[in-house]
């Protein structure tokens, strides 16, 4: 009797168990659904964000209008579909088959995957080829034309700078993987109608005396001979291979105008302690890192300086090549401060990272002024852009004395500690922006001295 | 708003969800009442007043028939709710159609053709029309008792779930859900495991291989070789069915999981061995509702066998009208009536002599056919069509290499015969109907749950996603 009695208790249990589990697989339905609705309406997690992903819906917004004429229900589902909840995961789900069962297909658009397990930057690719250049221009006398024309504006910006502000204008075209490891590429059809961006640059630039320096043939020369490769199949970027480029860029600086830049001592590479994703790795936004990636490396690197040393402030004008500087070399030790113009869209300023603007929000020539040297670079394709609009903007603004005196007032008061203290107070109080007020005060400055 | 949308996934559902299980049971039916207009406003904002207004006038309609005792008056009450229901179905869905037509016949003895601007059509008329004429009619005939409240009579017209593409729920199937119903979690695991099913069956399979069907018959359809034209309809049938199965499966499932049991749609339509079998298997509750309320009041089978078959054939040429207010509509109605007729004139026996499997064949033809009738709205195109089917002209045959429609097309073709077999039939009651053990249970909702984010993932992969059967 006392036996039956427990028996029955534990088949209560456990079908009491049963519905307890049903009841919660119930509740962790409807969470996992809010969960999907909250993370779609305010994305709280950044879980395998997507590299590269570009948006072009904005947030829909509900008038009468739009939800009448069945406009506002379109936008949402335009919306949703660029911002669904478990978007990324997906999306890096159907990368990952493709990649995996379709011969490494890849739909992220600026990359092409070459021979061996080896990815490349799709523009740098067709650059090699000789099909990058008519996507920019329609002739080869047309390329030359932009390129003439760029060059000749660098040379003017330069001797003003040069002259009137002792401020040295320089470039370095970058070394690009497809010119370096051509062996692994895809293979494609030649076009030899055109010629190359870079090459024309480096010419024109060695014609004029520009000061310039080209790195793809020094890395061309050593690509066979180096222990290490310089570039890494899945990495379009310069990486650890950067630091001899950089230490040719600070000595050629030197030579220059006699700075006194300290030196960079490369003492030894070593196996990277990164083991995330690479450069293209990420670009390619897989569910699973690829496997059997051959590792980055790192320099180690020692900064030699004596009591001439002057570390310069520094503005680089260019594209993504600049990363390297900001992880491999010991930037503090090596310059007072540095600027750098992302793609002439973005601005870093100084050393610290969060301090990240909008070219068009900040005052450029103030910038410019306030350095020893601007540097203009790019890697090879990136040549068919130009400076991206540098050079046009600096010489039009430069050539304004007004605008000018204004930036140099500006930088004069910023310098001033305590005369910043008190702009930064003013600004609180009458609810404007430190650099606006800066400028306010740098006019009012000006009109003051002229009266 | 349709079920298998971002909007409804991401946002509509969890809300609805969390408002209607947090909300004390009392106040339930409010919560569907204002999700239930929320839903149907958001896609159809002209006619969310037009569906309320003419809702409640039925409502009164049929309080006040059943209110007077006088015969006569309790006639015309009905009279006037089935006209006020079958009216704005008539005018929004068919005053096109008949405009059109009569234009035509007065345009042969050159009269002026008659100018009227041309009328949208409500989503979902068609559905909730039949169900608010089953609500008049079955309080009328003393079935059940009208409903006390407003909010519950429109909390049954209106319930999203099946409100704008069925299945056609008769009151008398809900009457006392609406007042109380019972929740358990079995319930609602299997609700949302259906649901599941139904939006896999549109997203998985119909989306994929309508998107290849639309493509197939923009071409032109005269040289279209004979091999492609089969090909093109048998993904035809398959599409259409998981389209409106899948619709069925996903509204019955939310049903399930508010509390409702509403009724079953499909049961393995292309499994019947006879036309007359697929009617019982195919758009169920739209067989039901026509039975009911048209094939009996006419007589049905207790009359003369003549006027038994013209019974049948007007029901199948009205159930073909009501799915679009198009001339191969009703010729694809007709045809099906047809079938009927010649079923029950001897053909069935023969149907019997020849054994089950090429039955089931024989009427997977005549339905596939019938879906060419019903597709292409053009008639010379459809007839040009199943012209092409019975050319057997293959000469130009080939299978294209769009390997992801092929596979799915084979999938769904596995999925609607696997019950012809005991080990599918025993499969398919496992997963839709028992109840399953716990270790069933969990391993079903893990499966339920990377199928929802798969059809998320497969859903805004592809932007291709029409409900066929919204617009009848």
């Amino acid at each position: 009797m006392h036996c039956q009695k427990n028996l029955n208790f534990a088949i209560r249990s456990i079908q009491k168990m049963k519905e307890l589990i049903k009841k919660s697989l119930c509740i962790v339905t409807v969470m996992l659904l809010s969960a999907l609705f909250l993370q779609t309406t305010w994305h709280f997690s950044d879980y395998m964000k997507l590299k590269n992903d570009s948006k072009s819906c904005e947030k829909p917004k509900l008038t009468f209008k739009n939800y009448c004429d069945g406009i506002f229900q379109k936008q949402v589902d335009d919306y949703l579909r660029e911002n669904y909840a478990t978007r990324a995961i997906v999306i890096r789900a159907r990368n990952q088959y493709d990649y995996t069962f379709k011969n490494k297909k890849t739909c992220a658009p600026f990359l092409l995957p070459g021979k061996d397990n080896w990815m490349y930057y799709r523009p740098g690719v067709l650059d090699y080829y000789g099909l990058e250049a008519p996507v920019h221009f329609k002739s080869d006398q047309e390329l030359r034309d932009f390129v003439d024309n760029q060059v000749d504006m660098l040379n003017e910006l330069r001797g003003i700078l040069k002259n009137e502000y002792g401020i040295e204008l320089l470039s370095f075209i970058g070394p690009d993987k497809p010119f370096i490891y051509p062996e692994h590429l895809p293979e494609m059809e030649r076009d030899t109608t055109m010629g190359n961006a870079a090459d024309y640059f480096a010419q024109r630039f060695a014609e004029t005396g520009f000061p310039n320096i080209d790195m793809k043939p020094w890395y061309q020369a050593i690509a066979d001979t180096s222990r290490r490769l310089l570039f890494m199949p899945m990495d379009s970027h310069w990486q650890y291979a950067s630091v001899w480029g950089y230490d040719s860029l600070f000595r050629f600086m030197n030579s220059l105008n006699d700075f006194g830049i300290p030196q960079m001592k490369i003492n030894g590479i070593k196996e990277s302690k990164f083991k995330g994703r690479q450069d293209d790795e990420a670009t390619l936004n897989l569910l699973f890192k690829v496997p059997n990636r051959t590792p980055l490396y790192t320099a180690d690197i020692s900064v030699i300086s004596d009591s001439t040393s002057r570390k310069p402030r520094v503005l680089f004008v260019g594209d993504s090549f600049i990363f390297a500087y900001e992880w491999l070399i010991p930037k503090k030790e090596m310059t007072s401060y540095y600027e750098s113009w992302f793609y002439y869209d973005n601005v870093y300023k100084g050393f610290d990272k969060k301090r990240k603007y909008k070219i068009q929000d900040i005052n450029r020539l103030r910038s410019i002024l306030d350095v020893d040297f601007i540097v203009v670079y790019s890697v090879g394709y990136q040549w068919y852009l130009g400076t991206r609009g540098f050079v046009e903007d600096a010489l039009e603004s430069i050539k304004d004395p007004y605008q000018v005196k204004v930036a140099q007032t500006m930088n004069r008061i910023e310098k001033d500690r305590s005369w910043m203290k008190m702009i930064t107070d003013k600004a609180k109080d009458k609810g404007f922006t430190v650099e606006k007020m800066l400028e306010l005060d740098a006019k009012w400055i000006i009109e003051h001295e002229n009266k | 708003m349709v079920f298998s949308s971002n909007v409804f996934l991401l946002y509509f559902l969890p809300l609805f969800l969390i408002c209607y299980f947090v909300c004390p049971k009392r106040f339930r039916n409010y919560v569907i009442l204002l999700f239930s207009i929320v839903f149907y406003a958001y896609g159809a904002p002209d006619f969310i007043l037009y569906l309320l207004g003419s809702t409640v006038a039925n409502f009164y309609l049929v309080k006040m028939m059943r209110k007077t005792e006088k015969p006569g008056l309790k006639k015309l009450y009905c009279a006037l709710a089935i006209i006020v229901s079958l009216g704005l179905l008539v005018y929004y869905k068919y005053a096109n159609f008949l405009i059109d037509n009569i234009n035509a016949l007065i345009g042969i003895f050159g009269a002026n053709a008659i100018r009227m601007a041309k009328v949208l059509l409500p989503i979902g008329i068609s559905f909730f029309t039949f169900q608010s004429i089953t609500y008049v009619i079955d309080t009328y005939r003393g079935n059940n008792e009208p409903m006390e409240k407003l909010t519950d009579y429109i909390v049954y017209i209106m319930m999203f779930p099946q409100l704008i593409a069925g299945p056609i729920v008769r009151y008398c199937d809900i009457e006392g859900e609406i007042r109380h119903r019972e929740y358990s979690a079995n319930e609602f695991l299997q609700g949302f495991n259906r649901f599941i099913i139904g939006l896999s069956k549109k997203v998985l399979i119909a989306d994929v291989i309508g998107f290849q069907v639309d493509k197939l018959l923009a071409g032109d359809l005269a040289i279209m070789d004979s091999g492609t034209a089969w090909i093109t309809i048998a993904a035809y049938t398959m599409q259409l069915y998981f389209d409106f199965a899948g619709y069925s499966d996903m509204a019955i499932g939310i049903g399930k999981i508010m509390g409702f049991h509403f009724p079953e749609n499909f049961d393995n339509p292309y499994n019947s061995a006879s036309i007359t079998e697929f009617w019982r298997r195919w758009h169920m509750t739209l067989g039901a509702f026509m039975r009911n309320y048209l094939y009996i009041p006419l007589g049905g089978n207790r009359c003369s066998k003549r006027r038994m078959y013209f019974n049948l054939w007007v029901v199948f040429l009205l159930s073909g009208l009501w799915h679009g207010a198009s001339w191969n509509f009703v010729i694809w109605g007709a045809y099906h009536g047809l079938w009927l007729v010649l079923e029950r004139m001897g053909l069935k026996k023969f149907y019997e002599a020849i054994g089950k499997a090429p039955s089931v064949i024989i009427t997977f033809i005549i339905a596939m056919v019938g879906w060419a009738i019903f597709r292409i709205e053009d008639l010379n195109q459809a007839f040009t069509f199943i012209g092409r089917l019975f050319a057997f002209d293959f000469s130009t045959f080939s299978i294209s290499a769009d390997a992801q429609f092929y596979t799915t097309l084979i999938v769904a073709l596995l999925f609607s015969f696997v019950a012809l077999f005991p080990f599918g039939k025993k499969l398919q009651d496992a997963v839709f109907y028992e109840e399953h053990t716990l270790t069933g249970t969990v391993i079903l909702w893990v499966i339920a749950i990377f199928m929802l984010l798969f059809c998320l993932g497969a859903l805004n992969a592809a932007g291709f996603s029409p409900f066929i059967y919204f617009r009848f």
